[in-house]
């Protein structure tokens, strides 16, 4: 199997390529939209800015990509963090942008869901599995993952939420609508939980 | 719930890592390499190494270095030492770091923290402040605590509230490497007067004290000489935070 990295030009896309490469997969670094195509799972990982990162995939093709492959072709893809977040309708990050559209979501600051803890939200947390899924499997429910993030996701669908997650809040941990996962933590990050999921994605 | 995160924090020099005491009489501890692969076997929350050498000699960092360590990691790795400019901070993340570590360099030009948070995200970047206590006032220091920067540690917070970041490593170099608790007092005053998580740093002796720190304010705890000279552990020091009630990562469970 061939999983496909998107290359946002921003941060850390070196581990999530070792965490599929400890699970003895084939991973690549995509920098250009056709060789998405070349691939049987793709992750859209994500660090930095929510506006500067919608601009990139639409400036350099991945958007129409990924309409085609996602949308149509049901190819299985995982967003991590803001590559989640970049599934959603809209995010009011800077200012008011649109995203990919897949989810039916919106993408808020941690401040304006009621959230008065410390933020970032920064740290180890605990899943609430709300519905059972692929994903889950040997993965206990509670389990914890790597969190790192000022802005959380609304779902407007809720049998889109596969878990929660409470930062005197509770939001969207993980969704799936069909073939497209999100997670807001960093399974890549997560050490063993983190490696079981991306694993559980890889077997879908 | 979010768990507190008990943090080693590795000093590296020349080939090996040290460990001081007020932030000077460096001693060797061991390799790098060895020490990083244990933490990672053993599942700590978070890793922070900060490599002391580029800070005082402003020598070019070292990136096959980082991503060596970042290779055999599987959790957070934090990269802090003389990190002076945008490319620095994005070479060192492209290296594997998942977050990069300002201290000196903010001191000549604040808005280098913008600058770097504008193009990687806030959350990528963590303030390192060093403190020493005169006069009953708290003073920052640069380069390893050698040079007094004369500013207050509170007129420097407010300074930092027009920046972007996402956590702050608070260390007091009058505690650092004394094994005589933290400074409760400045953990308590700092968190209380900012609202990012604080990361407590300088003067870990027990795990007792690092109750105290969270107790006081702290979102997660760093220690290095408890860790490398005795025989307390981060998994021990989870167990005994546990006992007394705080939330605390219990390493991963498989279910079959």
């Amino acid at each position: 199997m061939k999983v496909a990295i998107i290359n946002f030009n921003s941060g850390n896309l070196y581990s999530i390529k070792k965490s599929i490469t400890d699970l003895k997969h084939e991973a690549f670094i995509c920098n250009d939209s056709d060789d998405l195509k070349n691939s049987d799972k793709i992750i859209l990982p994500g660090v930095g800015s929510f506006h500067q990162a919608i601009n990139y995939l639409s400036k350099f093709g991945f958007v129409e990509a990924l309409n085609e492959l996602i949308l149509k072709k049901e190819v299985p893809i995982l967003g991590i963090c803001l590559g989640m977040q970049l599934f959603c309708k809209s995010s009011s990050e800077n200012k008011f942008t649109k995203g990919l559209s897949f989810i039916d979501a919106e993408v808020l600051n941690f401040k304006d869901i009621g959230c008065k803890f410390k933020l970032p939200h920064i740290g180890w947390n605990n899943i609430n599995i709300k519905k059972e899924d692929y994903i889950f499997n040997k993965i206990p429910d509670h389990s914890d993952f790597y969190f790192i993030h000022n802005f959380a996701v609304k779902c407007n669908q809720q049998e889109q939420i596969l878990a929660t997650t409470n930062y005197n809040v509770d939001f969207v941990s993980i969704f799936k609508k069909k073939n497209i996962y999100g997670v807001q933590f960093h399974p890549e990050k997560s050490s063993k939980s983190g490696s079981i999921l991306i694993k559980n994605f890889l077997e879908i | 719930m979010l768990k507190a995160r008990i943090i080693p924090t590795l000093l590296r020099k020349e080939l090996g890592l040290v460990k001081g005491k007020n932030f000077k009489d460096l001693r060797r501890v061991t390799d790098v390499m060895p020490l990083i692969k244990i933490y990672n076997a053993r599942d700590v929350d978070e890793i922070i190494l900060l490599d002391i050498e580029n800070t005082i000699k402003s020598k070019p960092i070292n990136m096959n270095f980082i991503s060596g360590i970042a290779k055999e990691l599987n959790v957070p790795f934090c990269y802090g030492g003389g990190i002076t400019n945008f490319i620095d901070a994005k070479n060192i993340l492209y290296s594997g770091a998942d977050k990069i570590v300002l201290n000196s360099a903010l001191y000549d030009n604040l808005n280098i923290i913008n600058e770097i948070s504008n193009y990687t995200g806030a959350q990528s970047i963590v303030i390192s402040i060093d403190v020493k206590k005169i006069d009953k006032k708290y003073y920052c220091f640069s380069h390893c605590g050698s040079k007094n920067r004369n500013i207050n540690l509170f007129d420097f917070l407010q300074n930092l509230s027009s920046q972007k970041f996402g956590e702050i490593i608070l260390c007091s170099i009058d505690k650092e490497g004394t094994m005589d608790g933290y400074d409760l007092n400045l953990i308590k005053e700092v968190s209380s007067h900012i609202n990012v998580p604080i990361i407590a740093s300088g003067g870990a002796g027990s795990y007792e004290d690092m109750f105290k720190a969270l107790e006081f304010g702290a979102s997660a705890v760093a220690a290095g000489t408890i860790f490398h000279f005795t025989e307390l552990t981060p998994s021990g020091a989870k167990r005994y935070l546990h006992k007394k009630g705080i939330n605390i990562r219990d390493g991963f469970k498989f279910e079959y």
